[in-house]
């Protein structure tokens, strides 16, 4: 009796031991496992350099992915065949991208090359390599670009990239719906009063003339600046009295009667920049604001039969239009920075630029190469190249580091106006009080 | 009286000693939990907590900045307070509506003399569908010109419900997508009817006790286990949703949805303030603990465990 069940105890703890061996060794395993899948990609790393004396590799990160990502592949394959110790491996991260690239930034992991397009977030912690020692270096002649893109490159006065392509942004219409509706279809330099009234004849039930979300303050930008308003004073450091002038309150009130005339749609807070593409290509909107980014593929299917129009004016306005950008930058702590700059070099200019840009997929910030794509007397084109003519402003986003939370203010006073009438000036008034305390 | 005073100790250190041994056991149990607890997660919690003192956005050195997150989150951050009401909201909604729904489909299953199987089953599924997969499914239902759910609401001739695009409707939309997940509890709950003794029943029919009286009177307290285990977990976790708003809402429309997880989340990753997100989530750790704390607290007044009777 005493015997068994002192043996039955022993069987019992027997088994429990292992239990717990087992989900240990599971733990470890997996630990295990990470590490050895780390381990290859170093030892590779080192081992390519020692086998052929000069040959290196760099990672290159991007947000592209798929499609997108083609034209810079081509580039690159294009560097690889001309630099042949040079190997570039791509790393695509199409998700959460400036949390991947400030992990490891402050890890020390970081690309050997990447885009950027946030400076005033990356470039604080001094992780970033000063583009400006290179450039004196190799007298590379940054004259070739457009001088408001060089801007975006910039942030603290000092030079942290070249650009990779630019688009602005134009408005997108679908003609079958224009002419359904029977309205003319729009012609650049239009006004506000007549975008309110296209939106407005073509809104019915199960279409929408357009779609103003109260989320998106930053695609608001052509609007305000248009008429004469912004939402930051150049430094970055002033909104009170700047996102609360009587033009802005004047370009707020458009922006609500825009909401109101069509969809009132509250597109759930999805901060998109994207908004409406899919609605659009159903043909539910028949009008939306966006990048030259879709055109290829809107063209591409031909299901839908469009026209594009610059951002309709103010009275006595100027076009100012927003611009898309993004730039090759290097961590200060790169390990092949000699091979990085040659691959910037080469992806940012003629030879990479004429690459990525060939199929209408990009405008280059070369000059010159943007002048031989001719895509300025493109038809679908035109207005976006307009759009860049008169623009002299770097969104809001460019000025201030702490910028993405005082929009935060700033998209719930626009939610307050749209959705519950709020009082425009007052509401204006409050948010810029606001913001200007996230802005310090 | 030596002698029974020596039986005592004889007994006292061998009461002592099974109950170490029954310790040990448990400890021993739940050692791939504290293992990987204190490998993959002190050590963070530890870092976060000293972070939460600091201004730090990822790249360089950490700026100690005293209890300045602390402060600034109860009196200058706009969205702070509006975040907590909308969770609180979400929580105080949420949590005793899964409680009543799985405890009725518990009882009502628990009567059915046959297909019980079947309909536990198709109760139990849906809770398997959970998290991302499950917002983008409602993404869908609930869509405003294509969702099935607003083609039936117009069949039977009542107006369509912007469900996640009205700022009034949108915080009930998710409660009730968070309620597909009424299936989990609802099986422990099934399981908990099954051990209350039919003898309980038997008796108070003999006392001449209606359905009513019965359910409330005994069926009631003898599931309170399971009751407070249920608000326990759903309270925890029903404070740190993010999924559902994150994919369906982003916290919109107009912030209605704007859990105190989203804040939390757009202080770290979109303003990459590490310190005042940290800060955040220590304030609703605290916060959870207490109220778990105040739960388990009333728990005495409330749950009775069929062995002693009363609580404990």
């Amino acid at each position: 009796m005493q015997m068994s069940r002192s043996k039955g105890k022993n069987k019992k703890w027997l088994i429990l031991s292992l239990i717990t061996v087992m989900c240990l060794g599971l733990l470890s395993a997996c630990g295990a496992k990470n590490e050895s899948g780390d381990n290859p990609e170093g030892a590779a790393n080192g081992g390519n350099k020692g086998a052929q004396g000069n040959e290196v590799t760099l990672r290159f990160m991007t947000w592209d992915s798929g499609q997108t990502l083609q034209p810079y592949q081509n580039a690159i394959n294009a560097f690889m065949e001309k630099h042949p110790d040079i190997k570039v491996k791509v790393e695509s991260v199409p998700d959460n991208y400036d949390q991947k690239l400030l992990t490891s930034l402050a890890s020390g992991t970081a690309p050997d090359v990447f885009m950027a397009w946030n400076y005033p977030l990356y470039v604080p912690g001094g992780a970033l390599e000063d583009m400006q020692t290179w450039v004196d270096k190799d007298s590379y002649d940054l004259g070739k670009y457009y001088p408001i893109l060089m801007d975006y490159m910039k942030y603290d006065e000092k030079l942290w990239g070249l650009p990779t392509t630019y688009s602005t942004r134009a408005i997108y219409y679908n003609k079958s719906l224009f002419d359904e509706a029977g309205v003319p279809y729009p012609q650049d330099g239009w006004k506000w009063d007549e975008f309110v009234d296209t939106v407005q004849k073509l809104t019915k039930p199960g279409q929408y003339g357009f779609i103003m979300t109260p989320d998106d303050v930053m695609t608001m930008q052509p609007y305000v600046w248009s008429n004469g308003g912004d939402m930051v004073s150049d430094d970055g450091k002033t909104v009170e009295g700047v996102l609360n002038s009587a033009e802005n309150i004047e370009t707020m009130t458009f922006l609500k009667q825009l909401y109101d005339a069509s969809s009132k749609i509250n597109s759930a807070g999805k901060f998109s920049t994207n908004n409406g593409l899919e609605s659009f290509l159903t043909g539910q909107i028949a009008m939306f604001d966006n990048g030259m980014w879709p055109l290829g593929d809107i063209l591409k299917e031909g299901k839908l039969d469009i026209g594009t129009v610059t951002h309709p004016l103010p009275e006595g306005g100027s076009l100012k239009g927003i611009i898309h950008t993004s730039g090759y930058s290097m961590p200060k702590s790169g390990k092949n920075k000699e091979a990085a700059w040659e691959l910037i070099k080469f992806m940012s200019g003629e030879e990479g630029i004429k690459i990525i840009t060939a199929n209408k997929f990009a405008f280059s910030p070369v000059i010159s190469v943007d002048e031989e794509n001719g895509y300025a007397s493109d038809p679908y084109l035109e207005a976006f190249a307009k759009e860049l003519e008169g623009s002299d402003k770097l969104i809001a986003g460019m000025r201030n580091e702490s910028w993405s939370e005082a929009e935060d203010m700033i998209r719930a006073g626009v939610q307050a106006i749209f959705y519950n009438n709020a009082d425009i000036k007052s509401t204006l008034d409050d948010a810029a009080k606001q913001a200007q305390a996230v802005l310090k | 009286m030596a002698q029974s005073s020596a039986d005592q100790t004889v007994l006292k250190r061998s009461f002592r000693r099974k109950r170490l041994r029954e310790n040990a056991a448990g400890l021993f149990f739940i050692s791939p939990w504290l293992v990987g607890f204190l490998l993959l997660m002190f050590g963070p919690m530890v870092f976060s907590l000293g972070i939460s003192f600091t201004e730090w956005n990822m790249v360089g050195s950490p700026k100690f900045i005293g209890v300045e997150n602390y402060i600034h989150m109860f009196t200058s951050d706009p969205f702070y307070f509006k975040s907590m009401i909308v969770t609180f909201k979400y929580v105080f909604i949420m949590v005793p509506l899964q409680v009543i729904f799985a405890v009725l489909i518990a009882v009502l299953l628990n009567r059915a003399t046959y297909g019980i199987k079947f309909f536990r089953s198709i109760f139990y599924l849906p809770s398997l569908i959970q998290g991302v997969t499950l917002a983008l499914i409602f993404s869908w239902m609930l869509n405003d010109d294509f969702g099935p759910v607003n083609y039936m609401l117009e069949l039977v001739g009542l107006p369509r419900i912007h469900f996640l695009t009205d700022p009034k409707v949108a915080l009930y939309a998710l409660i009730f997508i968070a309620l597909w997940g009424v299936g989990s509890p609802m099986v422990l709950y099934l399981s908990a009817l099954r051990s209350v003794s039919a003898e309980y029943y038997e008796a108070a029919d003999i006392d001449g006790a209606g359905p009513v009286r019965k359910f409330f009177n005994i069926t009631i307290p003898l599931i309170t286990p399971t009751i407070l285990f249920n608000i326990l977990t759903s309270l925890i976790s029903a404070f740190q949703t993010i999924v559902l708003a994150f994919v369906l809402t982003g916290g919109g429309p107009a912030q209605s949805t704007y859990f105190y997880s989203l804040h939390v989340y757009r202080n770290a990753f979109t303003h990459f303030k590490m310190g005042y997100a940290s800060a955040m989530a220590w304030v609703m750790f605290v916060l959870i603990v207490l109220l778990t704390g105040l739960v388990l607290a009333s728990s005495k007044y409330w749950v009775h465990y069929e062995d002693d009777g009363g609580g404990r």
